[in-house]
């Protein structure tokens, strides 16, 4: 943030906008000036309060930083054959992810053919970052994922090309946690969307029916909905009719997501202006066509930031699969902990996977403000 | 019967409520093709509902209306298939702020008319230049004045080819240095022989462009003439008092 300028700006907005053309702006206050040119320091101490406060965030980093930096990288064991080489040092055991980094991030896929739900990790995180991309808004993204979902199904499936087969209940740790994050919000995103307009339809059945759905899910955790998909489901269904324990959980997740998606995408809906719409008629556009051209675009763009947000949370939520035994990357994480070679490095494991799912959702979050950034057009009203 | 005898707009009896506010009372009009009529009245009087009406943007709930010989009834294809020959411009421009003013035209002609790009882009740029903002076409609608919008509004219905255009205060929200500039657009378009329905309390143009005025007050079409024997000899009480006020 630029302190300068923009300050300036918003001292004069009022007065500007209330003389109307009344000449040239006023210079600013003499005391607004001067501290404009104070920088980021001067606040710390502007008050008794302020000061007290700068001073005790100031012996809290004092007591912290030095202690982790100590434990995390001085007294560190990156390299160890063993755990008691860790312990002798008394820092971080850096080492036993490096020894167990394999099982965290593939949980239990075959050893030997774990270089295949990493390409495809490769693959599904390239599609995402393509999606992300302006000049691969056009026809090329549907090929880009036709490409990207088919390429994933056989590697991480196999059983042609002279792959191995591979269960879906061997799948496991990040590959995992990346296949339910994007299908989750992939599917979720534009079913929440229908369910959305849905909501705001003249057609009292359709209406009733989105109302119920989204009240209806919101009303419920996600776990008790992966738990009623993994346990309850299976009663309803005829036997010898069993839908993969895995694709129960991404339905369940999916299910939940649109729920939240829509009430998100309704918020942005509500903001449209009617003359939008009406100009919208006044041309002859169909329902759908307005909805695709004039209102969704404008009502998303609206929305960016909490949409953004929930997959934040859709990415993170995954980790509840764990209850009904899914290995996701937390569940894998877990099972490294279990090795008795290695006993007790349960800080520097979740710390790893911390850092994982930090990265992919910092990286969404920098890219929605890019977006927003981005998609402004001139003069917005 | 050829269509070209029969009046282009055609209404028996329309009557409109919002609630149990009734906005038209039996409203009976014919328009003739490229008839140009300016309707006023006061705030209230119905007048606005009465063009909204027209292309379904209010619906009626009694009489008839007949819109180049087809009939506005609940049929979505016939509603569509009247808006594609019906133009409105609106009092705050309803441009759409994410397209650029080149999209805005092309729009509706390349969606709704199944124009090529190419094709529908030529026509656009025709009619910018028509109305004399060429150069704003890769702007967005929030980057220009407010009678650069409405210019640009007015080129957005043109691009549809329309048989009949609707204009519904196209100059109330506007600063009043603009609102010559966008009077000078339409008034050129009256010239070529498109159907206009105008509300407007811009009795100028009125008088320099309109065929017929109609007065409206609560909901009833009180008084219409030619502006010449409407402006001098009025007939009605209202229309009496309501030229008063606004000619001061």
């Amino acid at each position: 943030m630029s302190p300068g300028p923009s300050t300036i700006d918003g001292v004069l907005e009022p007065g500007r906008s209330g003389s109307g053309s009344a000449g040239p702006p006023a210079p600013p206050p003499g005391g607004r000036a001067k501290r404009v040119g104070g920088g980021p320091f001067r606040d710390m101490f502007s008050s008794p309060l302020n000061t007290v406060l700068t001073l005790l965030v100031a012996w809290l980093l004092l007591m912290i930083v030095p202690a982790l930096v100590e434990w995390g990288l001085v007294r560190a064991t990156f390299v160890a054959s063993s755990a008691q080489a860790c312990r002798d040092a008394g820092g971080a055991c850096w080492a036993f992810i490096a020894e167990k980094h394999r099982l965290i991030l593939f949980g239990l896929y075959p050893y030997d053919e774990q270089w295949r739900p990493l390409v495809a990790s490769a693959l599904l995180i390239g599609a995402v970052v393509a999606s992300c991309l302006r000049r691969f808004w056009n026809k090329w993204l549907a090929l880009i994922w036709i490409a990207a979902l088919v390429a994933t199904g056989i590697l991480m499936w196999g059983g042609v090309l002279g792959l191995e087969y591979v269960e879906n209940t061997r799948w496991g740790g990040l590959p995992l946690t990346l296949i339910l994050a994007t299908f989750g919000m992939g599917l979720a995103f534009p079913l929440g969307v229908l369910l959305a307009l849905g909501r705001r339809s003249r057609l009292p059945a359709i209406k009733a029916l989105c109302v119920v759905y989204i009240e209806l899910i919101r009303g419920v955790p996600l776990i008790s909905l992966l738990f009623m998909s993994s346990v309850m489901l299976p009663l309803f269904l005829p036997e010898g009719f069993g839908i993969d324990k895995l694709l129960r959980a991404q339905i369940a997740i999916v299910m939940f997501a649109a729920a939240y998606l829509a009430e998100l995408v309704r918020g942005g809906l509500q903001a449209i202006p009617k003359g939008q719409y009406e100009g919208a008629d006044s041309i002859g556009l169909s329902y759908w066509q307005q909805m695709r051209l004039i209102v969704l675009p404008q009502a998303l763009r609206i929305i960016i930031a909490p949409l953004v947000s929930m997959f934040i949370l859709v990415f993170k939520d995954t980790s509840l699969v764990v209850i009904i035994g899914i290995f996701d990357l937390t569940q894998s994480a877990k099972a490294s902990l279990a090795d008795a070679a290695w006993p007790g490095f349960s800080v520097e494991a979740y710390l790893f996977i911390a850092a994982i799912y930090f990265v992919f959702c910092f990286a969404m979050s920098r890219y929605s403000q890019a977006l927003e950034k981005r998609l402004r057009t001139g003069g917005e009203r | 019967m050829p269509p070209s005898t029969q009046p282009i707009i055609q209404m028996d009896g329309v009557s409109k409520w919002f609630g149990k506010y009734q906005a038209l009372r039996g409203i009976d009009l014919a328009v003739e093709r490229g008839e140009r009529i300016v309707i006023c009245g006061p705030s209230g009087s119905g007048k606005s509902t009465l063009i909204r009406c027209i292309n379904r943007l209010e619906e009626h709930q009694q009489g008839r209306i007949v819109v180049d010989g087809i009939e506005l009834t609940g049929d979505l294809k016939d509603i569509e298939a009247i808006r594609r020959e019906v133009g409105m411009v609106f009092q705050h421009f309803n441009l759409f702020p994410h397209l650029t003013v080149l999209q805005n035209l092309t729009l509706g002609p390349i969606w709704v008319l199944k124009q090529p790009k190419a094709q529908a882009e030529e026509t656009a740029m025709r009619f910018l230049e028509r109305v004399r903002i060429p150069e704003q076409a890769h702007k967005y609608p929030g980057q220009l004045s407010g009678g650069q919008q409405q210019r640009v509004a007015i080129a957005r219905s043109l691009c549809m080819s329309p048989k009949i255009i609707l204009f519904d205060e196209p100059t109330s929200a506007l600063d009043p240095e603009m609102v010559k500039e966008v009077l000078d657009v339409m008034t050129s378009l009256a010239e070529t022989g498109i159907t206009m329905l105008c509300v407007t309390h811009e009795m100028g143009f009125a008088r320099q462009v309109a065929d017929r005025v109609i007065f409206m007050d609560q909901g009833q079409i009180v008084e219409q003439n030619t502006p010449e024997a409407f402006f001098s000899r009025p007939q009605n009480d209202r229309t009496k008092l309501f030229l008063s006020q606004i000619l001061h």
